[in-house]
């Protein structure tokens, strides 16, 4: 019996992971750019992860020779102060994609809930928080990551207060177009049958909007935390370049790293390239991937 | 003063010999001939250098200009890091205002430094509010005679019994930041409305240098002082009269024609700018959109230099950093503690990277005077050296083998004294992880945070703060008294007898040669004890517009003459 039973799933679903396999490298022929990216954005990660195993010195080590360009010894040259650059991208992509996806996390989390609460009950909770997003909206979202930080982040070295007051004001401003995508997914499934026979049955509203509504808007979801990722690593970067980002020379960010050598950008190339190729590269192999994921989720653009 | 093997004091010149060049200008000779005034002829841009063939204190290139007829009118626009936000001397320690100050307010004395005569690091004094130096019956009775028709800006006669309440209220006022500063005085009267008279408790031979040097004897009177706008209005008997200030960016200042020093000031109007990134500054001296900016390092300078060829530049030995730490409590008490932060130090590495390795390598507090020592001259020298070693041996020695200590340092943003300051802070933070100091980087907001916390000493751990250049001899007095009171700036909390002795002896030394030997020993002796731990001195240097007559920084105040400055418009 139990050799049957063991043997039954087996014989269920083999093929439906065999087609699961092939359409995967299907799609991956069809989209080498965001594979690519999607393999960049991995190794981005792995490096953030391994960081300080992979870093062949610390971060704050000022043994150097000072300026030094890119060489064998110093692959991407050393700094005004003595520290080794190659050290520092690799220890600061802790930072900066730390934050990024912490940042992502809380702003997709608020938002999508309030974008299921205001397209699943519409009337007054809609109208609450539409005109709540269209507030924060009217915020140059820089200046209103500014306003949060100084006021709440007064822990300027690396801890995870300021760790979580940094995600916390670049998750907000990331919030309000979550939020208005996923309510414009749910205004539309609302409207289903299966959504009314739900309800006709006797559904708790929330039974129906974590059962029927949430997985069917996940997709977008998805697509739209993935391409987030990379806005919050350039708001990171840039809110680390005007000074109010974590200020720790153990932990450095790109942003940092830029702000700090700015002075002698015209004397070493290298110290404002390597840390902006660092940005570049992360912002744009998450933007990249998260197009990709949209072509892939999207029924309609697959089909096409 | 003892013969002047300073530079900067060597290069005070004759009225005579300003003449003669200003005719020599109008011959159409060499800028080198007319600067060529001091007893040294380096001048023609390679400027001074020390035996290793550093540039120390590189060319001056005021010319004196005196004997051009002045020309009254028209506007002058200079920058600085920031702009005050308060303006009240009595409650206020910053430099940054003292600037501004300089413009609203007088003292009883002033610098004499400040126009082409007159080297920029000169200290001596000449009367401002008073109509001469101090008429004194013996060494502790003091006599001064006010000019006659001084007003204030708001119309008032000033008299006798504004000087005494000004000096009341920065020694007795609950809220004032100078009560010991003047500590030295015992008694004030005023006879009439044209003389003040005190007495001090001791012989003092640094009076006339504090009432003119210092931040805390400006005169502001009372009906102001106790006002309501004592914080961001100036009614003081200067030069130019405060009227208008836009909060971060600018403050705007009118000739006030009544001003008790006749025929100054020849500006109708002064703007001073707040733009506190050096990178600006320079593209607004570029554009010649100011008349005046300084306070910059190497690299700045040498990018003005080649964008204004055409600017007259002066470098003053500058700003040399310096950590102050609680000495009072651990593990800061302990003086194997400071000698190993001090010799966990790189300085030269610190001087490379922040200044193209320019600037006076070791110094104590004292930098700028003929007798001021070099670090390497002292017998305890070997703390200046980078010797991680050591410093480890003597942090074992002192808390235990293979501990650490970890503290805080506090220190103003990069607003106020640029990044350099910053990186000063960086790396030497850095080089002393490797000796077993784990230190957490607090950098504060300048005008909000900084100077009403830390530089009023509450703070914890350690602070490093700018040094400028001690301006008279007691200026010791306040860096490590705790006489009555802990000190102005004694934000190290250094409470020792033995230094309290030599600084009462010195102060009642009218000899210079024999204070000298008492400044002596309190040098080694701070240098043993290690209460500050200094960095090495920069320099600074100011530009300005060539078409700026009768003027030439200071190395304290830059603007104290700005009121005998002109605009030569042919």
């Amino acid at each position: 019996m139990a050799s049957i039973a063991a043997s039954e799933p087996a014989l269920t679903f083999a093929p439906r992971r065999r087609s699961r396999a092939r359409a995967l490298v299907r799609t991956c022929r069809s989209k080498p750019i965001g594979v690519a990216a999607g393999a960049v954005c991995l190794l981005l990660v792995l490096i953030a992860i391994g960081a300080d195993q992979l870093a062949p010195h610390a971060p704050d080590a000022t043994k150097f020779p000072r300026m030094h360009a890119p060489s064998r010894a110093y692959p991407l040259g050393t700094d005004n102060l003595f520290r080794d650059i190659y050290s520092r991208v690799l220890i600061g992509s802790r930072i900066s994609l730390g934050i990024g996806f912490g940042s992502v996390a809380i702003g997709t989390l608020m938002g999508t809930l309030l974008g299921l609460v205001a397209g699943y009950f519409r009337g007054w909770p809609d109208m609450i928080v539409s005109r709540a997003l269209d507030v924060i909206l009217g915020f140059p979202p820089l200046v209103l990551a500014l306003f949060i930080l100084s006021i709440f982040k007064t822990d300027k070295g690396f801890s995870a207060a300021s760790f979580m007051w940094m995600s916390f004001a670049i998750g907000l401003i990331i919030t309000p177009t979550t939020a208005r995508i996923v309510r414009g997914s749910v205004l539309g499934i609302r409207s289903l049958q299966y959504i009314e026979a739900a309800e006709a049955v006797g559904s708790a509203p929330s039974r129906i909007i974590l059962r029927h509504v949430l997985p069917n808007v996940m997709a977008p979801i998805i697509v739209i935390a993935s391409i987030q990722i990379g806005n919050a690593i350039l708001a990171e970067a840039a809110l680390s370049f005007i000074g109010v980002g974590i200020s720790d020379d153990s932990h450095p960010s790109w942003g940092k790293m830029l702000q700090d050598t700015r002075a002698q950008w015209q004397a070493a190339w290298w110290l404002s390239v390597m840390p902006g190729a660092a940005i570049s590269a992360a912002v744009l192999s998450f933007n990249l991937f998260g197009d990709a994921l949209r072509d892939i989720l999207d029924p309609r653009l697959r089909s096409s | 003063m003892q013969e002047h093997s300073n530079y900067w004091l060597r290069r005070r010149i004759s009225r005579r010999t300003a003449l003669r060049g200003s005719a020599l200008t109008v011959a159409g000779a060499s800028t080198m001939a007319l600067v060529g005034c001091g007893d040294d002829d380096d001048d023609s841009g390679g400027g001074n250098t020390n035996g290793g063939g550093q540039v120390l204190l590189p060319t001056a290139a005021a010319s004196p200009t005196t004997a051009k007829q002045p020309k009254p009118g028209g506007s002058f626009a200079f920058q600085m890091p920031n702009i005050p936000t308060n303006l009240d001397p009595y409650t206020q320690t910053s430099f940054q205002a003292a600037y501004v100050h300089g413009l609203g307010f007088s003292k009883l004395y002033r610098f004499k430094a400040g126009t082409p005569e007159f080297a920029p690091a000169d200290n001596s004094m000449e009367p401002d509010l008073a109509a001469a130096m101090p008429e004194q019956a013996d060494q502790l009775t003091y006599t001064i005679k006010l000019k006659p028709n001084i007003k204030f800006h708001n119309g008032r006669a000033l008299t006798s019994e504004d000087i005494r309440y000004a000096y009341d209220r920065y020694m007795n006022y609950e809220k004032s930041v100078h009560k010991t500063g003047l500590g030295f005085i015992d008694k004030m009267e005023t006879p009439d409305a044209q003389t003040f008279k005190f007495t001090t408790k001791v012989p003092y031979a640094d009076t006339v240098n504090y009432l003119g040097g210092n931040l805390g004897a400006w005169i502001s009177p009372k009906e102001h002082a106790e006002g309501p706008d004592a914080a961001t209005k100036m009614v003081g008997s200067g030069p130019f009269m405060l009227t208008e200030t836009q909060t971060g960016v600018s403050m705007t200042f009118k000739k006030y024609a009544d001003y008790h020093d006749k025929p100054y000031p020849y500006f109708d109007e002064v703007k001073a700018f707040g733009p506190t990134d050096v990178a600006k500054r320079v593209a607004d001296f570029s554009a010649k959109s100011v008349d005046l900016t300084w306070l910059f390092l190497p690299d700045p300078r040498d990018q003005l230099k080649k964008n204004r060829a055409d600017a007259k530049y002066e470098e003053t030995q500058g700003i040399g950093g310096y950590i102050y730490l609680r000495t009072d409590m651990p593990p800061f008490n302990d003086k194997r503690v400071r000698q190993a932060l001090s010799m966990g130090i790189n300085r030269k590495a610190l001087r490379e990277a922040i200044t193209k390795g320019e600037g006076v390598p070791d110094q104590l507090y004292f930098v700028g005077y003929p007798f001021s020592r070099q670090v390497k001259d002292l017998p305890q020298a070997k703390y200046w050296d980078y010797n991680p070693g050591e410093a480890r041996k003597l942090l074992a020695a002192a808390i235990g083998e293979g501990k650490s200590i970890d503290t805080t340092w506090s220190h103003a943003d990069v607003t106020a004294y640029g990044q350099e300051y910053l990186d000063t802070a960086t790396l030497t933070q850095n080089q002393l992880k490797e000796v077993g100091f784990n230190i957490k980087d607090n950098p504060q907001p300048y005008l909000t945070q900084y100077i009403p916390t830390t530089y009023q000493g509450n703070y914890e751990g350690m602070g490093h703060s700018p040094r400028a250049i001690a301006y008279w001899l007691d200026y010791v007095t306040e860096r490590f008294t705790m006489k009555p009171k802990r000190g102005r700036i004694n934000l190290s909390y250094v409470n020792d007898s033995n230094l309290e002795a030599l600084l009462d002896k010195q102060r009642q030394q009218f000899k210079m040669e024999e204070r000298l030997q008492t400044v002596k020993q309190i040098e080694e002796l701070v240098a043993e004890e290690q209460y500050e731990i200094y960095f090495s001195t920069d320099t600074r240097t100011y530009f300005w517009d060539p078409a700026i007559q009768n003027y030439r920084p200071t190395a304290w105040f830059p603007y104290t003459h700005l009121m005998k400055a002109w605009r030569d418009r042919a």
